[in-house]
This record gives C-alpha cells, structure tokens and sequence, in this order.
C-alpha cells in the first residue's frame, strides 16, 4: 500500500488503529488511547464523538451493534466498528508513520532491531 | 460530586447530541477523574480541557446546525460585536467632556466596590487558612442562668471532654499567657501559649524544624518544651537550624526548644510567638474543674456534622453536670464553628458597607445613564442612518448596550487604580481581628479581578438599558431633516423618576453614615472610668525563679515604683496587674461575712491588685470611704476596695463600708472604700463589679505601671526602660504604650466601620449632587422656549426661578421619603450594629434631611438661576 501524503489527525488515527483489530465503544476506545499513549493523550467526549461522527460520515468507521456477550454497567454504549476503507487508511498512514522511524534508524537515533 | 457538575455542564451541549452521547461522555469524565485524583493541576487541567471541550463541541454543533439553516453566523455575529465595542471605545474620544466625567463616575463606583469585595471576599468568603476548614470548631462552656454561652472551659472539663467524646477527631486546650524570655540578648515579653499536645493538629499544622508536641509533654516534669514561631526564630535565632535542642530561659527557667513552625501558619492570635505544653498530667492535686482559663477547639470527624457534635456536647456537659454537683452546676457545653465565632462578629458591619458601596454604584449608573441619553439625543442623526441602512431595533439596541460596555470597560480599567489605591489603604483602617484570614495580604487576586470584569459589565448594561432604547425609538426622519435639534435629556416622568431614585438611595447611604456617625459618637462619649491622657503604660514582671518569695517580689515591684517615679516628667505613677481594655481578666467568687452563701447564685467580682497611688494617677474617684494607702502594708488589717458596680449590686440598700467578705482562701478582709467604675472591657460593655487589693497585702509578680505626665509620653519610654534595667537586667520590659493608643485601639473596628459608611455617604451625597445638576440643567435648557415665551407674557424671572426650584424640591422631597422609610426597614435588620441610638434616631433623620435637602436645592439654583437671565427675545428668535 502506498504511503498517503496528507497526515490523518492524530486522534483519528489512534481511534482507527483502537478499532482496527475489534469493534469496541466509547469508553474502551478512550481507554486503550489514554494508555497506549501513556496518559498523553486525552480523547475527551467531544472531539472523540465529534471525530467518530465524522469519520462515520466519510465511511471510516461505522456503528454496530453491541455483541451478545456485553453488558452494560447501565446505560446503552454505542459500538464502532472500521471499515475496510478505515483500514486502508489507517495503514497508510501507519505506513507513513514508518517512513519516519526508519530514518530515525537510519541515522542511529533509534536502536535497529 | 464533580460528576454531577460535569453532568450539569453538559446541558451547554443541544438536545440532540447530549441524548446521543451524554451517558459515554460522563463514564469518560469519571474515567479520567479517577486517573487524576490527587494531582490538583492535573485535576484543574482536566476541569478546563472538559469545559473547553463542552463549549467548542457545543459551538460546532450549533453552527453545523445553523448553517444548514440560515445565513445566520457565530463569527460574523461575534464580529459585529466586537467591532461595536470598538466603536464605544472610539465615542470615548470623540465626547470628550461626557466621556471623563462617565469614566470618572463608573472608576469611583466600580473602584469602591472591588475594594470592599476583596475584604468581603478575604474574611467572609474565604475558608480560614487551614487544612479542612470546614470541620473546625470551637467548644464552650454555658452557663444558661448567667446568660454566658461562651465562657472559657476547666482544665478538667476539657480532660473529660477530651476522653469521653466521639464526634471530634482531635479536640484541644490553649490558654494565652506571657513568657519572659531572657538570656540570648534583650530580655523581652514573648506572647504565648500554654496548649494541649494535640493542639498543632487541629489546625493541620507541620513543624518547618524539629516536631510538635506528644502527648508525653503534657507530663509534669517533662513539659519544659517549647515551639517557636517562624518570626520568633528569625527575629531572635537568626534563623539558625540549629536551635533545635537548644536550651532557652523562660520566666527563669531553662526549657529546650523542640520545634519551629512553618513561615505560612497564621495562628488564630497573630500576636503569639511561643508555644508551651499545657500541664495536665501527674499533677497533684489534680488539674482544677473550678478555675476556668482555656479554650478548646476541634476537629470534627470525618461524616460528623457540627449539629451532631453539638448534641453530643450538650449531653456530656449535662453528664458532667450530674458527676460533679458542686463545681459544674449550671454548666453546659456548646460547640460552634470556629470559622462562625471568627467571622461572626464582623459580619454585619461589613454587609453593611457592602450595601452601602452597592448604592453609590446604583447613583454612579443613573448620572452616566443620564449622561448618555442626552449624547445619545445628539447622536440621532448617526443613529437614523443607521436604520436608513437596514438596522432593525434590536441590532440598535445591541449595538448601544455594547457601546455602553465599552464605557463601563473603560471605567472599570480607571477603577482599577482606585480599587489599588484602596485595598492598601484599608488595612490601616480594619482592625486586627480579621487579620486572621489575611487581611494584610489583601490585593487584586484573580477573584477579585473576576468581580471587578463582571461589576463592570453588569453596570454597562444597567446604565446602558436606557439609552440603548431611547437610541433606538424610531425618529428616522424627524432627526435627517432638521439639524438633529431634539429636546435633550430625559423626558418627563422618566426624569423625574430618575432624580428620586438617585434622591432615595444617596438619603440611604447617608442615613447609613448618619447612624454609624451617631453611633460612634455615643461609643466614645461613654465615660471610661479614668482619664486617659498623658499616660504611660509599662508592663513589668517579675520571675519567681529570680525572686521566689512573696516577699521579694512585693519588695522588688516596690522598688521597680519607685525607680519609676524618679524618670524625669513623671509627675505621678501607680499600678495595676490588668490593665482597662488590657484584654484580660479574672473573676473570684467571694462570701459576705455573716451572710448565707447562694449556691445558685454566687457571688462574684473581678479582682485587680494595685498599688496606692493607682487610684489617684489613674483618675478612678474615691466616691465613699477611702482608697488604699501605705499604711495598708502586710502586717495591717486586710482590706479592700470595691467599685461602684460591686456596691449597686450586692449591697444594693446596704453601705459596703465595714462589711468583711472572704476570697477563695478564707482570709477576712474589710472593706474600707468604694471607687468609681471602670469600664476594663472597653465602651461597648458595661463596667464589670472590681475589687481591688493593695499589692502590698496581695504581692502579684505581674505589675502595669502606669506613669502620668504632662509631656509627650513615649518620650519617657528610654528612660524608663533605663530605669528598669538599672534595677535589673534581666527584668523584660513589655508592652510599652500610651493609654489614649491603647484607648483608641480598642474602638479601631468601629472607628473603620464609621469612617467607611461616612465616606460612602459623603461620596453617594456628591454623586447625587451632580446628577441632580446634570438633570435641572437639561431641564431648563429644554424649556428655553417656554421660558422666553412666558417672560414675554410677562412673568417675572423670580418665578422662573422659583418654579425650577419647587420642581427640584417635589423631587427632592419624594425621594427623601422613599430613601429614609427604606432605611428605616433596612435598619430593623441591622439593629445590632448601633450602639446606643435607634434607627429612628431623631438627629440622623433631620441630618440628613436637612443635608440633602440643602444639596439638592444648592444643584439646581444654579440651572434656575441661569434660567432666569433668558432674555426673551432671543429664546424666541431661537426658535
């Protein structure tokens, strides 16, 4: 795949890549942004359901229906789930992403694996 | 409880989207609450990134709403706003006169009333500089039948207070006292106090060095451990560290110093430097239920309410009651908030001046809204050509109540140097008491600043209503035609009703300082007891350690006296061992020779050890029998003397002369003499019944010299330090000031009160004045016309003049009577800030009648008087 030109927000990348392997809701998203980033990036309310309104209008992700298993501690979470066109976003701008860390490697910034 | 206020905030976000996403959003912010607990930055950053968060998210949705609905826009229409506040700015310069004279008005008002907010907010809004503030409280003894509900407390009721209650998580004993610090340079009078070992606890307090006190302090024998405060150990140890362990002299005896307290800890006392453990165990005989001296202050335990703790320690004092019939009966126990006892007091009085402030604001906002609806009138032409452009009424509207912003803007800046110079004035003028919650650090904090930005804009747009919609009355074509000449001003009934109200609330405020004024005056024109003047105050003590027996100490003062007596200007000297208006006291139950004793209701008086000479210096009248003299030396007949209260209430039919009464320790004394009452607790309280001893029969180690003069009396204050020191060097000299200081110190609180409401006063009566000018001038310059015709007709100028003046009276008078029948309802709430006088006080009402009437009358003489040299012809040619 080749890589995109044009950055994706920030926040809309880490919301793909929270939803690229499952379909989860809010909350769980915020979370495993929230830690995956070590609490430096804050997903508030807002822009979280600001950016999955958006991204659903440009068909990167799309709701669902919440799976057999969930219960709710109360309340009724809505579940995202990425679309393929999601996917191939998020991997081309991981893709892009990568470009940068090689030549963090290149230049011995990094330890190569 | 921040959930739920998140929740609340949430209702900023339209319908749509909080019913789609408001249940997430909330777990989120819980979510991120939890991660952050205990970080108070982060947790204040998390609060702004979630309040940023609701209003960007809030405005993005209406403006996506909106723009798929109309052409309207929240950035044009922000935009628009902002230029009409430009535009005020820029009227500003072109009305020069109205605009300083505006500018001028909203400073002093806006200024005066951010000053008087940041106390407000300092000693009434503030929670009291500790840890949680909120479960501090204080517990006194009551004594129901005496009418006492805040008497100091036994040491051991505080003892069983202390084990038997269960509401309080820390409860803990102080008692004031002074220590004579000596050794280590000067010898000096340190002020203390004697606590109980958990007492730093209470108020959450760490020790900067070393520790604070255990409970092993508290043993006899092993107390002799002392706290310094900050101040002390900088001023006296020059901050060294290692004064820890070091070993001090106090009263003659050496103690180890074991702690320093933190340079931010604001002691409820700020005269205090020293604190000592209070003795309360190994002590034979046992710490005393009959001598009460301390007070006790709490912490509440957590999920204890103060309601709950007071029932508690109403029941254990009942208890105790019943466990200890002699030395409790009739006592009782009340806890109250310590932040209420503080506070309390100053509460009142500073509503008061609030209120007061509030008024010559509401005054300031009806002269500048007068002066731009006559700038306004001239503005016509600009404002028809703006609605000949296509702005509806309401845009007009807006667009003036912005302008008027922009003006209250400008003078809300001006006011800030006001406001400056105030807040540093006012400490000089509040007492200390307040200085507890920082009265010295008084400033323009944020929340200060944040009143000042919201007073500013609330007054624009309540000065600004009136023009914005006289502005906006459709007069398009009548203004293009003619040169815009409008009849300028406010018309008719809308003046009128304007003047009055200025009338009303500048007859309030006055009223206001009438009766602080008053009030004053009776306070100070309470007779003392003694004279005051040429005065000097020597506070001396003399250290059992140095002088251990009774002998030596009486010997000792004897000599001190007579050191004294020989300082150049001293024309006479005595002495006491509490000072009037000292702040301390005693009291001692005593028994009548032959006369049964009532347990219910004993008998009591408050005793003073003086020397001979006291009476006579001080200015105390003998006024039957005789006063104490040398010949009552230890070896004579025991006597005493008794003040005028004591003879009226217990002898009320009797002669006291003769009658043999007996203190505590059984001895017999006569008495021989009755002296003129003293008021030791100041003008505000009645004098309480004295007995006083002659210091060489009751050798106290603890004397005020008091040296009378006809000189400046701090001159003599070298040369009787030197003289003092000559007898002994180690003899700390203390408080050393003159008894008019001491006088006025202690009316300070309702000296600033009245000084306060009486500048307001004065300040809201000029205000008043100007407005009232400003309108009568208006007023005769829009009755030109009718003026000229009627004069042509053939009325004479004096009833020009006089039919201006009976208009300007109408409305003086109606707004007299409207501000001083509010006064007089307002006043029944606040009946106990006068001392002395009623709200109906006669002299006030007729004041400030007389006053304003005055005012008023004086403002519009001279519009009339203008309008009485309207030459006729040349008002009609005007035409």
């Amino acid at each position: 795949m080749a890589p995109s030109t044009t950055p994706l927000p920030a926040h809309w990348f880490q919301i793909l890549l929270a939803l690229a392997d499952r379909e989860q809701h809010g909350l769980a998203i915020t979370k495993e942004v929230f830690e995956r980033t070590d609490g430096q990036m804050h997903l508030w309310p807002g822009m979280l359901y600001g950016a999955l309104r958006k991204m659903t209008e440009t068909g990167l992700v799309t709701e669902a229906d919440a799976p057999a298993d969930y219960t709710s501690g109360g309340g009724r979470p809505r579940f995202y789930r990425i679309t393929p066109m999601g996917k191939r976003t998020c991997a081309s701008e991981a893709a892009r992403l990568e470009r940068f860390v090689n030549a963090a490697r290149d230049k011995r910034l990094l330890k190569s694996r | 409880m921040g959930d739920a206020l998140y929740r609340f905030m949430l209702r900023a976000l339209p319908e749509p989207l909080r019913h789609e996403c408001g249940g997430e959003m909330e777990e989120l912010f819980s979510y991120y609450r939890r991660q952050v607990a205990g970080h108070p930055l982060q947790v204040s950053k998390l609060w702004f990134d979630a309040v940023r968060d609701i209003a960007v998210q809030s405005a993005a949705e209406r403006s996506a709403r909106r723009s798929s609905n109309g052409p309207f826009s929240m950035r044009l229409h922000m935009r628009a706003l902002v230029s009409d506040f430009q535009h005020g700015l820029r009227l500003l310069r072109r009305y020069p006169m109205t605009s300083v004279l505006a500018v001028l008005t909203l400073a002093l008002g806006i200024g005066a009333n951010t000053a008087i907010f940041s106390v407000v907010d300092n000693v009434l809004l503030r929670p009291l500089p500790y840890p949680e503030p909120d479960r501090l409280a204080m517990v006194f003894e009551t004594r129901v039948r005496e009418g006492a509900r805040d008497n100091p407390v036994s040491p051991a009721d505080f003892l069983d207070w202390r084990r038997l209650n269960q509401s309080f998580a820390t409860l803990a004993a102080a008692a004031p006292t002074i220590i004579s610090l000596t050794g280590d340079g000067e010898p000096v009078q340190v002020g203390a106090a004697v606590v109980s070992a958990e007492f730093f606890d209470v108020f959450g307090v760490r020790p900067a060095l070393g520790r604070t006190f255990q409970p092993s302090d508290e043993v006899l024998g092993q107390h002799r451990h002392v706290i310094l405060s900050n101040g002390l150990w900088q001023r006296r140890f020059g901050g060294d560290p290692s004064v820890i362990g070091r070993s001090v002299t106090l009263n003659g005896n050496p103690w180890q110093v074991v702690g320093v307290l933190p340079a931010d800890y604001r002691p409820l006392d700020p005269s205090l430097d020293m604190w000592a453990p209070m003795v309360l165990q190994n002590l034979n005989p046992p710490p005393t239920r009959v001598s009460h001296s301390i007070e006790v202050f709490g912490l509440l335990k957590p999920g204890v309410s103060l309601a709950q703790a007071q029932d508690e320690m109403t029941r254990l004092g009942q208890q105790l009651e019943q466990a200890n019939p002699q030395e409790n009966r009739g006592h009782g126990a009340a806890a109250v908030s310590m932040r209420e006892r503080y506070v309390g007091p100053v509460r009142n009085g500073l509503v008061a001046l609030f209120a007061a402030v509030g008024f010559v604001l509401l005054i300031a906002c009806v002269n500048v809204a007068n002066l731009l609806v006559s700038r306004a009138l001239s503005r016509s032409r600009e404002m028809a050509v703006r609605s000949a452009l296509g702005a509806n009424r309401r845009r007009l509207i807006v667009q003036s109540l912005v302008e008027s912003v922009a003006l209250a803007s400008a003078g809300g800046l001006a006011g800030l140097a006001v406001a400056f110079v105030t807040i540093k004035a006012l400490p000089a003028v509040m007492p200390e008491r307040v200085s507890l919650v920082g009265i010295d650090s008084l400033g323009l904090d944020w929340r200060v600043l944040l009143f000042m930005v919201a007073l500013s804009l609330a007054t624009g747009l309540l000065f600004g209503l009136l023009p914005a919609i006289q502005a906006s009355k459709p007069r398009v074509t009548e203004s293009l035609k003619d040169g815009g000449r409008g009849v300028p001003g406010v018309r008719g009934r809308l003046r009128f009703a304007l003047v009055v109200g200025e009338v009303a609330l500048a007859a309030l405020t006055l009223m206001g300082a009438g009766l602080a004024i008053r009030s004053f005056g009776a306070i100070m024109s309470q007779p003392l007891g003694f004279d005051p003047h040429g005065k000097l105050s020597v506070t001396l003590n003399v250290t059992p350690v140095r002088y251990p027996t009774p002998d030596a100490r009486r010997l000792a003062m004897a000599e001190l006296e007579r050191r004294l007596a020989t300082v150049p200007g001293v024309r006479a000297i005595g002495a006491v061992d509490i000072l009037p208006l000292g702040g301390g006291d005693s009291r001692r139950g005593f028994g009548i020779e032959g006369v049964e004793a009532t347990p219910d209701n004993p008998r009591r008086m408050h005793p003073r050890t003086v020397t001979p000479t006291y009476f006579s210096t001080m200015g105390i009248p003998i006024i039957a029998g005789r006063g104490f003299t040398t010949d009552d030396h230890l070896n004579a007949l025991p006597v005493v003397v008794i003040s005028d209260a004591s003879a009226k209430k217990f002898w009320p039919n009797g002669n006291p002369i003769g009658v043999r009464i007996a203190l505590s320790d059984g001895a017999y004394r006569t008495i021989v003499g009755i002296a003129g009452d003293v008021r030791h607790w100041g003008l505000l309280e009645p004098a309480n019944p004295m007995l006083y001893l002659p210091q060489d029969q009751f050798a106290s180690s603890s004397l005020t010299f008091v040296l009378k003069t006809d000189l400046d009396p701090l001159s003599l204050t070298s040369a009787a330090r030197q003289a003092v020191g000559e007898f002994d060097r180690n003899i700390p000299v203390g408080d050393v000031e003159t008894l008019d200081s001491i006088v006025s110190t202690s009316v300070r609180s309702e000296r600033a009160q009245t000084v306060l409401m009486a500048a307001f006063g004065v300040l809201a009566l000029g205000l008043a004045v100007v407005g009232i000018y400003g309108v009568m001038a208006q007023l005769a310059l829009s009755r030109v016309h009718e003026i000229g015709l009627r004069m042509a007709l053939g009325a004479r100028p004096m009833d020009v003049l006089r039919q201006l003046l009976f208009e300007g009276f109408v409305q003086t008078a109606v707004g007299l009577v409207l501000g001083l029948g509010a006064g007089l309802y307002l006043m029944r709430f606040a009946t106990a800030l006068l001392f002395g006088i009623q709200p109906s006080d006669a002299i006030t009402l007729i004041g400030v009648t007389v006053t304003l009437m005055a005012a008023a009358l004086a403002a519009c003489l001279i519009p009339a008087r203008r309008a009485m040299r309207v030459d006729p012809v040349e008002a009609l040619r005007a035409q």
